[in-house]
């Protein structure tokens, strides 16, 4: 017993020497062969030093392992690597630790999920993070969980919301020093978005930052009524850290519900935002919203880029963003001020940016005729699972290239078809119904159908959304 | 008499639901099918194996309700070793079900130890932290105990203690291979055709390709656990079991 006792303290020695201190987080960038945190480093740079692989060997790259994950399923973990061992997540609720010399896992922690969630895209999840001798990880269930990064063992676990809400967690965790912050998802539900952080020892809430004020909090002005109550604002892509400032800078997704704006007038702060947050408090230092009242479903929540340089003849820290509203902005990270921003795709909803960096929009006011309007598909009661069904499907349509009066006239076409049916009769007749649909506007003597209309990618896109929102 | 039969049709999916209204014969059956395929793992009556956790407890750590239960029969627990049991139809699974039910009518046995005099044993003279776990606390070549009173019997654990090598695990066991001119030793993480991985008593994990080996053996009589057989009283042993048998933390 007492050489065991002697070995077990020789281990806690070895132990320390080989966990993930937040120092080593904090200075990942000199440890290129390692990838300690969701972007590689708290900046967002996403970007590895190492240079074994280049444009010159990249042709005759084989794979050294493979490692299979269990099913076809959405799979969006980034790795983390910490000294020879990568962690992931796996779908629909399973972390596991692999070997990297083999690609064999060590370990594998499951979650055993319920069976009434309700999530809006699939069962994702984007990975996990480490501190110290754990790893957390978020689940579908609106949980996060702490686990022993060497055996796989649960440690704690705290709930942050009700899923039977529609709260989930898809998200992988950010480290900040002694903290464990994440984000939440289930902007499709009605919920209200949050960004929490954990004491990374305990699991007992540290901070929660409301992304939607309440009543009697500055900028629930820009909520009609009661609207905040169900104002989105999720938090579902990984944010950063800002070592200088102690900021974390996170985005927000869009407003409830996505594209009916008519029951929340109002520029719905802070929603489709970039948000800074005082890391040991959770205080707002300051927000910058990309798209004031939101009725496309452009949730800002890009992986933030932080970098210096020279804008209007001054170095600056700067914040850079690709949004989802076809922008891209340059904003001082100090200030929350916008600098500079311009599309970088093509983009028909709004005019510019004015010099605050809002979007400007047509005279009365109003945006522009967006490519996705849920008045295309209004009528549409198509199954009972609530407002999203009918947007999606409308979404689907537009996207598919069919013109107006076919969207129309396929809305009642739909409508008759499958009011009030289950799933299953759904997803069995939606292939004959979208060919009989097309057959009715397209005869085998008409012209070709129009340039750009992909028959396939129209049935794939409404099947999937079909599975996501009638699940 | 036509709404006599309406009646009766409406009727009849309600003892689906409802397992405390199942019918003695509707146990005995139950009974049947639960000797004939769980009884291997959660033992006779329910009292525990080697495998599953034991079921005659008023509380059952998964199956919160009766809904939940059936749940289990019938899809199993995924990411344990229960499996689904689709070979069933819903009749039978309420007859298993409520055989389970009632085996948590039983009073449990009452265990002879002090639960918190056990807990200083733990920490101290037996000095089981060292390898074990307890919600995040402890060593980690041994199994997790947080909630092995859930999934153990109190006379398994007991077995346990003083005869560590009897039921002993394939998830730890014990190698010892050799490799580039060194030995190590340590519970084996993974083991299949081209590597293995290992956790040595210091908690550092090693991995290996098959071909790098110039030896590998498998320690099977060996556990790394100590008998604490001659090393505790009886009355610590009654104290120890006790402690560890109050452990039913979520699993």
């Amino acid at each position: 017993m007492m050489r065991l006792c002697t070995l077990i303290l020789a281990a806690a020695a070895a132990l320390a020497a080989q966990s993930l201190s937040w120092e080593r987080i904090l200075h990942s960038d000199n440890e290129p062969g390692n990838w300690l945190s969701y972007s590689g480093n708290l900046l967002g740079h996403r970007y590895s030093k190492l240079a074994q692989i280049n444009t010159g060997n990249a042709a005759r790259l084989q794979p050294a392992w493979i490692y299979q994950i269990g099913g076809a399923q959405k799979f969006e973990t980034s790795p983390i690597v910490v000294d020879g061992t990568m962690y992931i997540s796996e779908p629909p609720g399973m972390v596991l630790a692999i070997d990297t010399k083999t690609g064999r896992s060590l370990w594998t922690f499951t979650h055993p999920l319920p069976g009434d969630l309700r999530v809006c895209c699939g069962q994702s999840n984007r990975g996990v993070a480490v501190l110290g001798d754990r790893v957390y990880y978020g689940t579908l269930d609106a949980r996060l969980i702490a686990i022993d990064s060497k055996t796989g063992r649960k440690v704690w676990e705290a709930v942050l919301a009700d899923y039977r809400k529609g709260y989930s967690v898809t998200s992988a965790p950010l480290i900040v020093k002694d903290k464990v912050i994440t984000g939440m998802a289930g902007g499709e539900y009605g919920v209200r978005g949050f960004i929490d952080a954990y004491d990374a020892t305990t699991g007992k809430l540290a901070w929660r930052f409301w992304t939607v004020p309440a009543a009697g909090e500055p900028g629930v002005e820009t909520w009609g009524g009661d609207s905040w109550q169900r104002g989105g604002g999720t938090t579902w892509v990984t944010g950063v850290y800002d070592p200088d400032q102690n900021l974390i800078i996170w985005g927000t997704g869009n407003p409830g519900p996505d594209w009916n704006g008519d029951v929340r007038p109002g520029d719905n702060l802070y929603t489709d935002s970039a948000v800074a947050l005082d890391a040991d408090t959770g205080k707002l230092k300051w927000h910058f919203q990309f798209t004031p009242h939101d009725v496309h479903d452009w949730d800002a929540v890009q992986v933030p880029v932080l970098a210096e340089g020279v804008v209007h003849g001054q170095m600056r820290k700067l914040l850079l963003w690709a949004n989802r509203n076809a922008f891209y902005y340059v904003i001082d990270r100090t200030t929350g001020k916008f600098l500079q921003g311009r599309p970088y795709v093509r983009q028909t909803w709004a005019k510019g940016l004015d010099s605050k960096g809002r979007p400007k929009l047509d005279g009365e006011g109003r945006e522009l005729p967006p490519l996705w309007h849920p008045t295309r598909l209004h009528a549409v009661d198509f199954v009972d699972e609530g407002d999203a069904t009918n947007s999606i499907l409308a979404a689907s349509l537009s996207i598919g290239g069919l013109p107006d009066d076919v969207v129309r006239q396929a809305t009642e076409l739909l409508r008759k078809q499958f009011h009030g049916k289950p799933r299953d009769f759904v997803e069995e007749h939606l292939s004959d119904w979208l060919y009989r649909c097309l057959d009715a506007y397209w005869p085998e003597d008409a012209d070709d159908e129009p340039e750009g209309f992909d028959v396939d990618a129209l049935e794939r896109g409404l099947r999937l959304k079909v599975r996501q929102f009638v699940g | 008499m036509k709404l006599l039969s309406v009646v009766l049709i409406l009727a009849l999916p309600a003892w689906a639901e409802d397992l405390a209204k199942a019918t003695p014969d509707e146990i005995s059956k139950g009974k049947r099918l639960f000797d004939g395929l769980c009884a291997a793992c959660h033992g006779t009556d329910g009292a525990g194996g080697g495998v599953g956790p034991p079921l005659a407890r008023p509380k059952l750590a998964r199956a919160r309700d009766d809904d939940a239960l059936m749940q289990i029969i019938r899809r199993g627990i995924p990411g344990t070793d229960m499996p689904a049991a689709r070979q069933w139809d819903p009749g039978e699974v309420f007859q298993i079900a409520a055989y389970v039910k009632k085996l948590g009518s039983v009073p449990e046995e009452k265990l002879p130890g002090n639960p918190a005099a056990g807990r200083v044993i733990y920490l101290g003279k037996g000095g089981c932290k060292a390898c074990h776990t307890i919600q995040g606390v402890g060593g980690r070549l041994g199994p997790e105990l947080g909630s092995i009173g859930a999934q153990r019997s109190a006379s398994h654990i007991r077995q346990s203690i003083v005869e560590p090598e009897a039921d002993f695990s394939d998830r730890f066991l014990w190698v010892r291979l050799a490799a580039n001119g060194k030995t190590h030793e340590g519970v084996r993480l993974n083991d299949d055709t081209f590597s293995i991985q290992i956790m040595d008593a210091s908690e550092r994990i090693h991995s290996f390709w098959k071909q790098e080996l110039t030896a590998l053996a498998e320690l099977k009589s060996k556990s790394p656990m100590p008998s604490y057989k001659t090393a505790l009283s009886a009355a610590e042993l009654d104290d120890l079991v006790a402690f560890l048998a109050s452990m039913r933390g979520e699993p």
